[in-house]
């Protein structure tokens, strides 16, 4: 045990970047033998970790029940997580930039769900365009708090969540709101109810029971089958996977979240760039958000707590390095796929929701204590 | 000295220490008697930090012997090393900032009454430590590090180690960031240590220094020992040789100056606290070097006209056209890059790929409507890799992977890649082997030739002389003059020193 | 030496009064909030008010204990929430347990006190071990604390609910139930004097005579201002973090021990559907003045914070303001003091590296460029 401190101990030394004397330490020289036999397993766990542990998963949940490998099981599977993976992809590019992860989701989520609901008055359209400009600024504000200043993060990010989280309560003075609600009482609180009202007094004689209808509608479309939610979930990851990888922000966006000195060095706007990631995963959240509040049918504070933290287990079990710069949309799916079928798992096994809660938690420490363990045997050092 | 018993204070015997993927030191040799100086040279990666790593006990896996004062020691913890007599001095000062002088002596050797700390005792000790190091009268025990300068950081690290009363000091390349006044007192402080019997070793890269403080000279190349000698019995030339392993002669070429028109022409550069009035001529096709101590300046004056920083007065103008500073990005749009001092910090980013890191730079020139298509980079890249020789020939090898030299040659490759018309060069060959060295010169010359105009920000002398066809001499953040006849590297240090 | 030489000597440079002012705001601030709830709230000085609000901050003080330490090493315990939960759901659950099993009612006052010996105790050790579990994941196998914690905070929710079985947990016998909060005077103003207030104190008094006195906590100083300095300088800096953590885990769990003693009642999910305590012992030890890097921090002014959100929000609800207004205001405070701090760090870091002799030149420049009208 006392060798093992030491020998992490060097490896963190070399790790900080900061050499403060062997320069050389992976050094190839010519056809010198001076190499060493690398650790083969742990090239291929850290390469392919996620599905790895999909396979293990997958093997366990064969075992237990003949039901899990039928469509309808996995499909659950994959509607438990959708709004889960909505969420995480637009915390991805918060966590690929280096900037630890965006812990305002969960209030992001409920602030544009309720103003979704509110501008729902105006037509459904109305209302998500009105929660996604919020999730803009919301994203905004962050981006340019963390990259310009450089606050940190998490801190900034939890400060968020607590001041959107007051406004929320404070605008509906603790209550929420519901779709179908349209009495005078309604009309005074929230953020735009009350100036609605006042522009136009007939807000109240709309016809709300269709826009509610059809509000409350989104979470319950299963266009062939399989719930919107699930689409909405695939457009963002695929557009997720495109924006991080084909794009000029996204291959900026690696550079900046290798390394930010080098990014800034090298030319790259990197006040802008973690901008537009924190943007991203706001808007990801408002889109969370919307469907999240038409699900539960009600504008409330409490709508999406919890996302931050299942997130970023998601993102990190799906190989997400918390350093920055590492990662891909695959991973993303997969961690968050992963976490729906452990859930599933336990769920045929009979085991109840908090006990899954615990196991699950233990399963992550496991995974990424297995997953760090590997990365220091290759010679690297970025959990 | 003759005539004396020499009392050899610590002896290494067949150390040899292997990484993965590397054998940095091999069956090393090495000894250091009382009250002496030993100095420990060779090129960045022969393997001199390692050595003096396993003396500070940093690794519990080295093979080989090591006695101290005769006994045998097993240094395989820091404390080991501190315990059995070895006081270590780093380059990079491992100081809390957050925390007064008198924490950061004792640290972790507070004095006190068991459990609780004695602040009379910890302040009066540190004055005495202070005192070691000629800072008592200057330096208040409470002061926080962070408000102290760098010459006077050093000594409290000094300080911080002689506490310990060290039989064996090891010293690495101490004097770095420090003005020949600096240096002058503390090689003062080391005659003084040396009275005490104290051996020391003492790594550096400054020939003229090695030649002033030490008695003894070890040279390592490639993780071997390649000889030992009494400094007095041998010369500066057969020590560089001993070092790079082959004869410097041949080394640089003569040079001709392609010096065309004007490209650029700063005029009171300000950057206040770093750079004053900083004002001279670029022409296309020239290598305009700039000479100056640690601290002159230099690398701020590579900042400002890249962009990096703010510049608080000041006029460029580049071809003609008086530009307004901007940012970085906006300076590479005009031509004007910056490869950085330090490739690890600011230069490459480590875990990416070559050719990402190589492509990082032009991301927006290789860019339609938002969209990112590489395959025109790719080929470029695959150009530059032939151009410069980097080695191994894949494009995708993570950067970690390279050797110091390599890394440097893609970092250049990141600038040519930018097609740039002025090219400011900071340090362009720190820490790389001989081969790469000579490779990346090559490429600067060739550069100059295609009409890219150069500045060189070095501290390597024989590199400022080798390429430079002009050189102005920075010193405490102004320009004081100009050397454009016979350059040479005496000329060149006196200047900069002034 | 004239007159005004000496003024001028005596005069304090202007970057130190600054500095001192910030090293003390804490103080500051709580002066400040007093002042103005007591102008906007009624009787916001009485003891109706003052006693409570302390009562209420003794929780989220004695986990910010803790939680100072952690952060003074350099990391995070996001979990803090959840030990807090762990360690009420633990006493009260063990000591219905142990009650029953030395015999119950029938056994009369030796079940009770040994039911509440052996449940504190148990109750104590899970923090400790939690906390331990943390220092060990973060020092020896070098992950994140943020992960670490983050996992641990997923599963212990999880554990409390399994353990509480969904309910909350009340004591079946209430002998002694309210010992901790019963006061040692019944005048005003004293009654905040119960063995609940006396014990947190002591353990804050003691925590931050470890830090400012002893070896052991300047030591732990260093190793979060610069953790290679203070490992070279032969500080076992592991150990030192992983002590952390156990400190973080320990009082945690013994405030929401004395928390669920002197309610009657553990709550499985406290804090989830109202403030969330891990957000008060953040916002207070970074409005106390810990750095988020660490190697400074002090427990005594996190408890000030502490109090002074407090006071905040005793203040808002006097002043009918609600609930809501709470949250809102904690996390306003909290924003700005953290753009404060980092916007001084930023102004700071543009001027880093000048040299000092290059700066004095300044003025002089200056006044060169205006005579010479460039």
């Amino acid at each position: 045990m006392k060798n093992l401190m030491k020998i992490n101990y060097c490896w963190r030394q070399m790790d900080k970047e900061v050499f403060s004397v062997e320069e050389n330490v992976f050094y190839e020289v010519n056809k010198d033998a001076r190499r060493i036999k690398l650790d083969l397993f742990s090239t291929i766990v850290t390469k392919f970790g996620v599905f790895f542990m999909i396979a293990i998963l997958a093997v366990f949940g064969i075992i237990v029940s003949p039901k899990f490998l039928s469509g309808s099981n996995l499909l659950n599977v994959l509607n438990a997580v959708s709004y889960l993976g909505i969420v995480a992809t637009g915390i991805s590019f918060v966590i690929y930039s280096g900037h630890y992860a965006d812990m305002s989701a969960p209030m992001t989520m409920a602030i544009t769900g309720v103003i979704c609901v509110e501008f729902m008055r105006y037509g459904l359209v109305y209302g998500m365009i009105a929660a996604v400009i919020t999730g803009i600024i919301i994203g905004t504000i962050n981006g340019f708090v963390v990259g310009k200043i450089r606050v940190n993060p998490v801190i900034w990010t939890m400060a968020m969540n607590f001041i959107l989280e007051g406004l929320v309560r404070w605008s509906y003075h603790g209550n929420q709101i519901y779709p179908d609600m349209a009495n005078e009482q309604t009309y005074k609180t929230g953020f735009f109810l009350p100036l609605m009202y006042k522009l136009d007094p007939n807000i109240l004689n709309i016809d709300l029971e269709s826009k509610a209808a059809a509000f409350n509608g989104l979470a319950q479309t299963y266009p062939l089958g399989v719930p919107l939610v699930l689409y909405i979930m695939f457009a963002v990851m695929i557009a997720g996977y495109v924006v991080m990888s084909k794009t000029t922000f996204g291959n900026q966006l690696k550079v900046v979240g290798s390394n930010y000195n080098v990014a800034k060095m090298s030319g790259i706007n990197c006040t802008r760039t973690v901008m537009l990631a924190f943007i991203i995963s706001s808007v990801c959240a408002a889109i969370g958000g919307i469907f999240m509040t038409s699900l539960n049918q009600v504008g409330a504070f409490y709508i999406g707590q919890g996302y931050d933290f299942q997130a970023v287990t998601a993102l990190i079990l799906g190989g997400m390095s918390l350093a920055g710069g590492r990662g891909n949309m695959l991973g993303v799916f997969g961690g968050v796929f992963t976490l729906g079928l452990i859930s599933n798992i336990l769920t045929l096994i009979g085991i109840g929701t908090f006990t899954q809660k615990m196991i699950t938690g233990a399963i992550f420490i496991l995974v990424v204590y297995v997953n760090a363990k590997s990365l220091r045997k290759l010679g690297r050092d970025y959990a | 000295m003759e005539g004396q018993k020499v009392d050899v204070m610590l002896s290494m015997k067949g150390i040899t220490k292997r990484f993965p993927g590397t054998l940095a030191v091999c069956n090393v040799d090495f000894d250091v008697r009382a009250g002496e100086v030993h100095a420990l040279m060779g090129e960045n990666g022969a393997g001199k930090s390692t050595l003096m790593k396993i003396l500070a006990g940093s690794f519990n896996d080295y093979e080989g012997e090591i006695f101290i004062e005769g006994k045998p020691v097993k240094l395989h913890t820091p404390s080991a090393a501190k315990s059995a007599g070895v006081g270590m001095m780093y380059q990079e000062l491992s100081i809390a900032y957050n925390r007064s002088v008198q924490e950061n002596i004792f640290a972790g050797a507070i004095p006190g009454k068991g459990i609780f700390v004695d602040k009379k005792q910890l302040r009066e000790k540190t004055i005495q430590s202070l005192a070691r190091v000629k800072l008592d009268k200057t330096i208040d025990p409470d002061t926080e590090m962070k408000n102290i300068n760098q010459h006077e950081c050093q000594l409290i690290e000094l300080a911080k180690v002689l506490n310990n009363n060290p039989r064996i000091l090891v010293m690495d390349e101490p004097t770095s960031a420090l003005s020949s006044d600096e240096v002058q007192i503390l090689f003062d402080i080391i005659n003084d240590i040396k009275k005490k019997g104290i051996a020391i070793i003492y790594i550096s890269h400054h020939l003229q220094e090695v030649f002033e403080i030490a008695d003894r000279v070890t040279v390592l190349r490639d993780g071997r020992k390649i000889a030992t000698c009494n400094v007095c019995d041998v010369t500066k030339e057969e020590l560089v040789e001993m070092m790079v392993g082959q004869k410097v002669k041949e080394f640089y070429k003569p040079k001709t100056s392609h010096a065309g028109e004007k490209i650029l022409e700063v005029k009171n550069l300000t950057r206040y606290g770093f750079v004053h009035d900083i004002s001279f001529e670029l022409y296309k096709g020239e290598i305009l070097g700039v000479v100056g101590l640690a601290g002159s300046g230099r690398t701020e004056l590579g900042r400002c006209l890249a962009g990096a920083d703010k510049v608080d007065y000041g006029e460029i103008i580049l071809e003609n056209e008086k530009i307004k500073i901007g940012d970085i990005n906006k300076m590479l749009e005009k031509g004007i890059a910056y490869l950085t001092e330090n490739r690890k910090l600011e230069g490459l980013a480590l875990r990416l790929t070559n050719r990402q890191n190589i492509l990082s730079t032009i991301i927006p020139r290789l860019s339609k409507g938002g969209f990112y298509f590489p395959r025109k980079g790719n080929n470029r890249v695959k150009e530059l890799y032939e151009e410069l020789n980097i080695y191994p020939n894949n494009t995708d090898l993570e950067t970690s992977n390279l050797s110091g030299g390599n890394q440097q040659k893609v970092l250049l490759a990141k600038w040519l890649i930018t097609k740039p018309k002025v090219l400011i060069l900071d340090e362009p060959t720190r820490g790389v082997d001989v081969g790469a060295k000579k490779k990346i010169h090559e490429t600067i010359v060739k550069l100059a030739k295609e009409g890219v105009a150069v500045l060189l920000l070095s501290s390597d002398l024989p590199e400022l002389v080798a390429l430079s066809d002009r050189v102005i001499v920075l010193r405490r953040g102004h320009v004081i003059g100009e050397l454009n006849e016979e350059l040479d590297e005496n000329k060149l240090l006196l200047a900069a020193n002034g | 030496m004239t007159m005004r030489n000496i003024i001028k000597n005596i005069k304090p440079d202007k970057t130190l009064v600054i500095s001192k002012l910030n090293n003390n705001r804490v103080y500051i601030l709580l002066v400040l909030i007093m002042i103005i709830m007591s102008a906007c709230a009624p009787n916001f000085l009485g003891t109706g008010n003052i006693v409570p609000m302390i009562k209420t901050a003794l929780l989220p003080i004695l986990a910010g204990t803790g939680f100072t330490y952690v952060m003074i090493g350099g990391n995070f315990d996001l979990s803090v929430g959840a030990i807090i939960n762990v360690g009420a759901a633990v006493v009260m659950g063990e000591f219905n347990r142990f009650f029953a099993i030395f015999g119950g009612e029938a056994a009369g006052i030796k079940a009770v006190v040994f039911g509440w010996i052996i449940a504190i105790i148990i109750a104590l050790a899970a923090g400790v071990l939690v906390g331990f579990i943390n220092g060990l994941l973060v020092a020896k196998g070098r992950i994140h604390s943020f992960i670490v914690t983050i996992g641990m905070l997923t599963a212990l929710s999880g554990f409390v609910y399994t353990y509480c079985k969904g309910n909350t947990i009340s004591a079946d016998n209430t002998l002694f139930v309210n010992i901790l909060e019963r006061p040692f005077i019944k005048i005003p103003y004293l009654e905040v004097f119960t063995i609940r207030f006396l014990v947190t104190v002591l353990i804050v008094i003691f925590f931050e005579i470890l830090l400012l006195k002893a070896k052991w906590g300047r030591d732990l100083l260093m190793v979060g201002s610069n953790e290679e300095a203070a490992w070279h300088a032969g500080i076992n800096t592991q150990r030192k973090i992983i002590w952390t953590f156990i400190f973080s885990g320990f009082t945690s769990a013994f405030g929401g021990v004395m928390f669920a003693i002197s309610m009657n009642a553990a709550v499985p999910n406290y804090g989830e559907r109202g403030i969330n305590p891990l957000m008060i012992v953040l916002a207070s030890t970074i409005i106390g003045g810990t750095e988020l890097t660490g190697g400074r921090g002090s427990v005594v002014k996190t408890a000030i914070a502490v109090l002074t959100i407090q006071a905040i929000f005793n203040g808002l609800i006097i002043m009918r303001m609600g609930f809501d207004a709470q949250v809102l205001a904690a996390g306003i405070l909290l924003a700005i003091v953290v753009l404060y701090e980092s916007y001084s760090l930023y102004k700071q870091n543009l001027k880093k590296g000048a040299k000092i002799a290059l700066l004095k030149e300044v003025p002089e420049l200056k006044a060169r460029r205006k005579n010479t009208g460039l």
